[in-house]
């Protein structure tokens, strides 16, 4: 369809992408024995509020900000830190 | 720095190409999950649900490196190599703990398929705080990577403009 393999045959896609969500999963149980079940007696009283308050202007100056900030972590870290393989 | 001459270099395979707007486009996603107050709680949802379907496919476009590195990390790995792979393997846990945690505080789109979630603070809290460590190995993955990244865009971009004037010579050409 896009005419690009993402690996040497079908199965195998297959196999890795099982090997992928496996680990995910295997975060997933982590996190899990950290936080326990989600429990009724923690939900917060105020709810998400807010945050998830969606604006048109203030969505926009957030994207703009989180934009910047992941180009001033790149710019810092390959300037300054001299990241890069 | 000189710059590298990309005019006679040979046209990217079509898996790189392929790569590189996937890429781009999960940067795009990835702003757009870290700025619910611009999408809105559905479409926050719907889009960290989604996002697995193209981080399967980058990984799995990567597995060649993955594997090969990873093979690799024994005594005689440099301490890039070793870094890049800490800041890879945690670039792929906080996402995991993103997008699992945001599907069991989701108050929008699994609750309309019919999925009972409870809005807990403590997943809640997890959700947030990983948001912060997510920003900082994007940023750090996309610096690791940015060579690549600057290389890709110009030969794209060049081959984009030699097929334009390509086009426009034929054009030209024809009777």
């Amino acid at each position: 369809m896009i005419g690009v393999r993402f690996a040497p045959s079908a199965a195998q896609a297959l196999w890795r992408t099982l090997l992928i969500l496996a680990a995910g999963a295997l975060v997933s149980l982590g996190v899990y024995a950290v936080n326990g079940a989600p429990s009724a007696s923690r939900v917060p009283a105020e709810g998400p509020g807010a945050l998830y308050g969606p604006g048109l202007w203030p969505g926009l100056a957030q994207f703009i900000g989180w934009g910047a900030a992941v180009a001033a972590g790149v710019y810092v870290a390959r300037r300054w830190l001299r990241v890069r393989l | 720095m000189t710059r590298p001459n990309f005019s006679s270099a040979p046209p990217l395979a079509r898996r790189t190409v392929f790569a590189l707007w996937l890429d781009v486009a999960l940067l795009a996603l990835f702003l757009l999950l870290e700025t619910p107050q611009l999408s809105g709680v559905w479409a926050h949802e719907v889009i960290g649900l989604a996002l697995v379907v193209p981080l399967v496919m980058h990984l799995l476009l990567s597995w060649h490196w993955i594997v090969a590195k990873a093979a690799r990390l024994g005594a005689g790995a440099s301490f890039r190599a070793r870094f890049n792979y800490a800041v890879n393997v945690t670039l792929f846990v906080a996402m995991v703990i993103e997008i699992v945690s945001g599907a069991v505080v989701s108050r929008a789109a699994l609750p309309a398929l019919g999925i009972a979630t409870i809005y807990d603070g403590a997943w809640y809290e997890t959700h947030d705080a990983w948001s912060n460590v997510l920003m900082v190995t994007v940023a750090l993955h996309l610096a690791m990577n940015w060579g690549w990244v600057d290389a890709v865009v110009r030969r794209h971009a060049f081959s984009a403009e030699e097929a334009e004037v390509n086009e426009e010579d034929a054009a030209e050409a024809a009777p």
